[in-house]
């Protein structure tokens, strides 16, 4: 062994760069091929390229290092090998001034190539002293291993949950329904996919469900997050992080350098789950078609939906029954539910309420709504108080709540919502009426209007055949065109018509126009209640 | 956009409180503000006159601040009406209330020394302050001998905005000192300037002081010397 600049026995050069030969290539991470057996002895031959070594005492170290030599990723030419020790040894071609000082910043040792052995060198690549054992080194002998394993042996750095619109949970099956049913209770979207999953340090193979949770609007609150991290044998990781591959990472923690560095080496359509020691991490492929959880969602009357066909093998969470709940809230009545002897009470006493004038009622088979655009408020202290949940003209009882929530569409289509019928759900149980019987709540009390007598009496007809013809041609005329002029205004400023259009468009879910309706009919309060419901459901 | 229409429709409605929360959820302090006033709400008014101060413009700033000032004042929270007149610019003002309403002598004292005396009237009003300080720590003697000295020059006074207010001082801390005989001569410098309703404020505070409006001129009389005769209280 050499020692100082003129005792080289050997000229450090820059080595051709050669496509690095098929045996010696671990990072093929798309093959089921985990572990790399032990490195043939004739290995070191065809390996002319790599001329700069590390060692390092953990596999994080190793990850920094391998990150940090490319801002395009992890060098395709790289081999990571076990050294008995337990120390990790990494190889590469790589040539840039920077590598030595990248490995001690790794709190690695840097080693140059001769031959077949490897000697330790400062970081300005100048070689150390030989010592035996540690400072020349012969690796050809330890085990290559594969991408995947180092990346299950790293440690993850902790984090904490930041706040995230989509959580991906990787759970078994026997968890899907309880997952599913948290989900949706607060509002989440939930697509499932039965997928088979590898320990990605190798190992039998199993199935599992891969739950990907959105929120629309806000981030998916921590309570929730921290009770799925809290579920056995279930990893509940962030955003999926797609390059070649797709990355999941725990949400409790983070990489110690960019995702996108592993995720482009990750082979195409795979998914790397990155989890604790006690859920482990994962090579997971999708096994069946994705599917929307609100399709698991089944009414107490309806059949049982089928789950549509997937070809995994991995089981579907069953269905979820939906149940009127207890759900105290201070919303103001929209309409109210009346049997046969409230609606004969409610008759006497809209006569005499000022909301008997905006009132709409449709009778029903025992049962009777009654509503006004803008609400009823506390009108009227009978009845089954209803408040709209939409869409459209959806109502539900004060006080009670879907469980699991249903998203609109769910509700649409279950409850067969139309633009034609108002249905209540109230009592256990949902109320169609249809608006063709929608009528004025005054039809209640007012009865047939007296006999209207027409025509002249002889007397008045004789005076007037006394008055010329043309004469009262002239004035009917012109009280016909007065006439004409006084109901044409009538026509555009009519209450009574505008209040009906604000309950069209209000029961069709278009609350603006609605609003703007009854405040142009003289209702600024209906008028303002109205605006507030248009701006808080469009948020 | 939405709230707004539906806070003014409230407004129509006379739903009050409905249009203040509306308001007050969209950040339209002012209008809250105008709503709180009218129920009464003085200090939830002044709170939100306030907010809307802070938020208003260069130009509109010292404006809402004198209406946050004035709701405070009706509301009795005199230490922040006190800053609501300073932050509309009006430290003379600010200064009288922390004196005479909040009872903070050191700190109206600190206010006058900050302020720039550049005219007679200011100086006059300044004097009045200080003559306040000085009645609520016991020197009684120095305020009547300060307040003589004002009433002797507040006659020959050019009248302006702050004149009638500088007067209401000068009786309000006569009457503090006991020497209702300067707050006459005050109130007969008002009645021989025509300042509205003179002669009928004078009569109350007669009644009030005396039990009597007895000798209280019924109309404005030019021929009052003003500074001289201490009055008929």
């Amino acid at each position: 062994m050499s020692e100082g600049p003129p005792r080289f026995a050997f000229n450090i050069r820059k080595l051709p760069r050669e496509p690095v030969p098929e045996t010696v290539a671990p990072p093929r991470l798309g093959e089921p091929k985990p572990v790399v057996g032990p490195a043939r002895d004739d290995d070191s031959s065809a390996l002319p390229e790599a001329e700069i070594g590390a060692r390092f005492s953990n596999t994080g170290a190793v990850l920094a290092y391998l990150s940090g030599m490319s801002a395009d990723g992890i060098p395709p030419d790289a081999v990571v090998r076990r050294i008995p020790d337990g120390n990790w040894w990494v190889e590469s071609g790589a040539t840039l001034d920077g590598a030595f000082d990248l490995i001690v910043a790794a709190a690695g040792r840097a080693y140059r190539r001769r031959g077949d052995e490897w000697f330790a060198v400062r970081p300005d690549g100048m070689p150390l002293r030989a010592r035996a054992g540690r400072d020349v080194v012969e690796p050809r002998h330890w085990e290559s291993v594969d991408l995947a394993v180092v990346v299950s042996y790293a440690p993850l750095m902790g984090s904490r949950y930041i706040g995230s619109r989509e959580l991906n949970v990787v759970l078994p099956a026997e968890l899907g329904q309880w997952l599913l049913r948290r989900a949706l209770s607060i509002g989440l979207r939930a697509w499932l996919t039965t997928v088979t999953r590898h320990p990605l340090h190798g190992g039998d193979a199993s199935k599992a469900l891969l739950v990907r949770l959105e929120s629309d609007v806000q981030a998916i609150p921590a309570t929730f997050v921290h009770a799925v991290c809290g579920l056995p044998y279930c990893v509940a990781c962030g955003p999926r992080q797609t390059g070649q591959g797709t990355l999941l990472l725990d949400v409790r923690h983070r990489l110690p350098f960019p995702a996108r560095l592993l995720t482009g080496a990750i082979p195409l359509n795979e998914t790397w789950v990155l989890g604790l020691a006690d859920s482990g991490s994962w090579r997971v492929s999708a096994s069946g078609a994705e599917i929307d959880g609100a399709s698991l969602l089944e009414l107490p009357e309806l059949p049982v939906i089928p789950v549509p066909p997937s070809s995994g093998t991995g089981r579907l969470p069953e269905t979820i029954q939906i149940r009127i709940i207890d759900h105290p809230s201070s919303e103001s009545v929209d309409a109210i539910l009346l049997d046969d002897f409230e609606l004969e009470a409610a008759r006497t006493l809209l006569m005499s309420r000022p909301i008997g004038e905006v009132a709409f009622f449709i009778p029903g088979d025992e049962r009777h709504l009654l509503r006004a655009p803008g609400g009823l408020g506390s009108a009227i202290p009978f009845g089954i108080p209803l408040v709209r949940i939409g869409p459209g003209p959806l109502f539900i009882e004060l006080g009670k709540a879907l469980f699991p929530p249903m998203p609109e569409a769910a509700r649409r289509a279950r409850f067969a919502v139309e633009d034609d019928s108002v249905v209540a759900i109230a009592g256990g149980a949902a109320y169609r009426f249809s608006t063709d019987r929608l009528t004025p709540a005054w039809t209640l009390w007012v009865g047939e209007a007296p006999v209207i007598r027409e025509g002249l009496s002889p007397k008045v007809a004789a005076i007037l055949n006394r008055v010329g013809e043309d004469t009262r041609r002239r004035e009917i005329e012109a009280a016909n065109g007065r006439q004409a002029e006084t109901s044409w205004k009538g026509r555009k400023s009519k209450p009574a018509d505008l209040v009906a259009a604000a309950e069209k468009e209000e029961r069709r879910g278009h609350l603006f126009k609605a609003a703007e309706l009854l405040e142009a009919a003289g209702y600024p309060a209906r008028a303002a209640r109205l605006f507030e419901r248009a701006a808080r459901e469009s948020r | 956009m939405l709230l707004k229409r539906a806070s003014v429709c409230y407004e129509r409605a006379g739903l009050f409180e409905e249009a203040i929360r509306v308001s007050l959820e969209i950040g339209d302090d002012l209008r809250a503000a105008a709503g709180q006033e009218h129920l009464g709400l003085m200090a939830e008014a002044a709170q939100s006159y306030a907010h809307a101060a802070s938020k208003a413009s260069e130009d509109r700033r010292g404006y809402v601040w004198r209406e946050a000032a004035r709701c405070y004042g009706t509301a009795q929270m005199f230490e922040p009406q006190a800053e609501a007149l300073l932050r509309s610019g009006d430290a003379l003002g600010a200064a009288w209330v922390r004196a005479h309403f909040a009872h903070l002598y050191q700190g109206a004292r600190a206010l006058l020394t900050t302020l720039s005396i550049d005219n007679a009237s200011t100086a006059i009003a300044s004097e009045v302050v200080h003559a306040r300080c000085e009645a609520g720590t016991g020197l009684h003697g120095q305020a009547s001998r300060r307040l003589n000295r004002v009433l002797g020059s507040i006659g020959v006074l050019m009248m302006d905005a702050s004149y009638p207010r500088t007067l209401e001082w000068t009786i309000a801390v006569s009457e503090v000192l006991g020497r209702y005989d300067l707050g006459a001569t005050a109130h007969s410098i008002a009645a021989a300037r025509h300042l509205p309703e003179a002669i009928e404020n004078w009569q109350r505070a007669a009644k009030r002081i005396v039990g009597t409006a007895a000798g209280v001129p019924a109309r404005p009389n030019s021929a009052i010397k003003v500074g001289g005769d201490p009055g008929h209280e």
